[in-house]
């Protein structure tokens, strides 16, 4: 595997961009862990600030390294957003030096240079027999009228004394300087084939994607290959009737439904493959008007006009990073499409923004993305009980931000409350799953709900007929501290130790000495309201904590304590 | 502990032959086929 280690690469600059500069090849490198060596990786420059600010590198500093080492990065702001270019390789690579030397229009306009011609080199002309060579005539005295008589204005002239060649008896010499001989070199083919019995078909296939992929005559799609100028190609009207189509519709489209209701190309025609793949390969080109979302199962193609899926509540990226904890907790090694089901306890921050968190379980349910750089991927979830599919989106982790699944709002409204246990089974399609949710005798109990014009706690009468989870039922009767109270300031909210303190506060259950003592379901019920904490992040938090404030209480099987006074 | 396995690099002749295996094709080739023509090929 060939890349270029941080440590080992030099960079130019001040010792202060050298450092940065480093810092971001690191970044970069880690943004294309799974591209090609010699592919262009892009980061949006609005990410990169954001990475580095817990760092304290500005974005002046980050465009500063950049600007001091141009063979490693480049800036493009020629998209909607600038963006910091890189490879894997550290380089960009010497452009391709086209030899124009021995083209038609090169050739055409140099002329050769004249060739010597030496006296030895003349061809000497066979003369005739002199007896045919009788006069010695200029031309010009044919004008002139003969003063004399007809033979005296003719000059007889001797026959040409030279040596009579017979043409039979001279040999013609080579007047052409015997060149010397051209030898061309064949080059030995270094390059015999490559033994392919001891690799695997995901080594071949890498390989395949490495070397093919970046190989302009030819055409590649989602594990499809073709000779690039034998793809179809569509002209400017068909590809605005396609965005055109897509923006009518108000919502992604897969590429059978585009290539049969814009290109009238049915399913059962002899070239539907063939067009389907062209379809797919010449919009994976047209980067400004066209985007993939979809799955190698659902290929969704959407336009910019489109509006984005799911929550307005909390921006995107607000929830990325609310979910930033999961890149610490992701595989080195995705295992993509190796879980057929998960279970899953709803909480009161995913039910409130219709999520679902992209955690290790759940990428192991999903595919792998199709696309390099893909940033999102629409998937359908199906709820056979309610009959109903939800089109929902899967934003993949960036460098900084956590992944997750959002769209969810209206089937958790419709059926569902905070403590859910839902389940999440993939099918044969790996862009459509089944979601169900455990079913239950109806019932009604006070719960937790943000009301929203005031942006306080409160706690309504909820009549629902789901399998809840008891100790993550937010319940007034284990909640009531929370009635009327405002959600936690951004400061509290962005230090997880100080929303587990807090939480603990919440719960109120306080033991002799001013501690608070909790379960950790409740606990785990609480934390979740207003930010998002995996099991795993909780209990790193109450275990590892070094300033005693969080321990483990012996009292009970999964209990914990906390004692306000130490900094948390 | 193990070495990593150096990773399969197809040289030009290993193009040369995906790029005619690709010309005798009227339809998108899948990957499984071109791995099954390098191996054919090898034996």
């Amino acid at each position: 595997m060939v890349t270029v280690a941080p440590g080992a690469r030099t960079f130019s600059g001040s010792k202060a961009e050298q450092a940065n500069a480093a810092e971001l090849f690191r970044l970069m490198q880690t943004v294309g862990r799974f591209m090609s060596v010699n592919a262009s990786i892009r980061l949006a420059l609005d990410s990169a600030t954001e990475f580095f600010a817990d760092q304290n590198i500005s974005q002046k500093e980050i465009l500063a390294a950049v600007a001091a080492n141009p063979d490693v990065f480049r800036l493009d702001e020629t998209g909607d957003v600038p963006a910091i270019l890189a490879t894997r390789a550290g380089t960009f690579g010497a452009a391709r030096r086209v030899d124009r030397s021995h083209d038609f229009a090169t050739r055409l306009m140099t002329p050769m240079p004249k060739r010597e011609t030496g006296d030895d080199m003349l061809r000497p002309r066979p003369r005739l027999d002199s007896s045919w060579s009788i006069f010695d005539v200029q031309t010009t005295d044919l004008d002139a009228r003969p003063a004399a008589s007809l033979a005296q204005s003719f000059a007889l002239t001797a026959p040409v004394e030279e040596a009579i060649a017979e043409a039979a008896e001279i040999e013609i010499e080579e007047i052409v300087a015997v060149e010397p001989a051209r030898t061309i070199t064949v080059p030995v083919a270094a390059t015999a084939a490559t033994d392919v019995s001891e690799a695997s078909d995901a080594d071949l296939e890498a390989a395949l994607i490495e070397r093919l992929g970046s190989d302009g005559q030819v055409a590649m799609f989602d594990g499809q290959w073709m000779l690039e100028d034998r793809v179809p190609r569509f002209s400017k009207g068909e590809l605005r009737k396609l965005k055109d189509y897509i923006a009518e519709q108000e919502q992604p489209l897969t590429d059978e439904v585009l290539i049969q209701d814009v290109l009238d190309v049915r399913p059962r025609s002899a070239d539907f493959d063939l067009m389907r793949f062209a379809l797919n390969y010449r919009l994976s080109k047209e980067h400004r008007d066209f985007e993939f979302v979809g799955t190698s199962g659902q290929r969704f193609w959407s336009t910019s006009a489109l509006a984005a899926i799911g929550t307005s509540i909390r921006k995107p990226n607000e929830i990325g990073t609310d979910y930033k904890y999961l890149l610490d907790e992701a595989p080195a090694s995705p295992s993509y499409r190796s879980r057929k089901e998960l279970s899953h306890v709803l909480t009161f921050y995913e039910f409130a923004l219709g999520l679902l968190p992209y955690d290790s379980e759940m990428l192991e349910l999903m595919g792998a993305p199709v696309m390099p750089n893909q940033r999102t991927a629409v998937l359908t979830f199906e709820c056979p009980q309610v009959y109903t599919t939800y089109l929902v989106e899967l934003r993949y982790p960036t460098p900084n931000r956590g992944g997750f699944i959002v769209g969810l709002d209206d089937f958790y409204t419709e059926n569902l409350v905070p403590g859910a246990l839902l389940s999440i089974r993939a099918t044969d399609n790996d862009g459509h799953f089944v979601v169900e949710y455990a079913s239950a005798t109806s019932q009604s109990q006070r719960l937790l709900e943000l009301e929203e014009r005031k942006q306080r706690y409160v706690f309504r009468p909820t009549s629902f007929a789901c399998g809840v989870i008891e100790e993550n039922l937010l319940t007034e009767e284990l909640w009531s501290s929370l009635n009327g109270e405002k959600p936690l300031d951004d400061k509290t909210r962005r230090r997880p130790e100080s929303v587990v303190a807090a939480t603990f506060e919440r719960l109120g259950k306080q033991f002799e000495g001013g501690g608070y003592t909790a379960n950790f379901a409740q606990l785990f019920a609480g934390v979740n309201i207003e930010r998002p904490f995996s099991e795993k992040l909780l209990r790193s938090i109450l275990e590892n904590d070094d300033t005693g404030a969080f321990a483990k209480d012996p009292d009970g099987p999964d209990d914990y304590t906390y004692i306000p006074g130490s900094p948390a | 502990m193990s070495q990593p396995a150096e990773p399969v690099r197809l040289t030009d002749d290993d193009v040369d032959f995906l790029v005619s295996v690709l010309r005798s094709a009227t339809e998108p080739v899948p990957t499984r086929a071109l791995i099954e023509a390098l191996r054919t090929r090898q034996n």
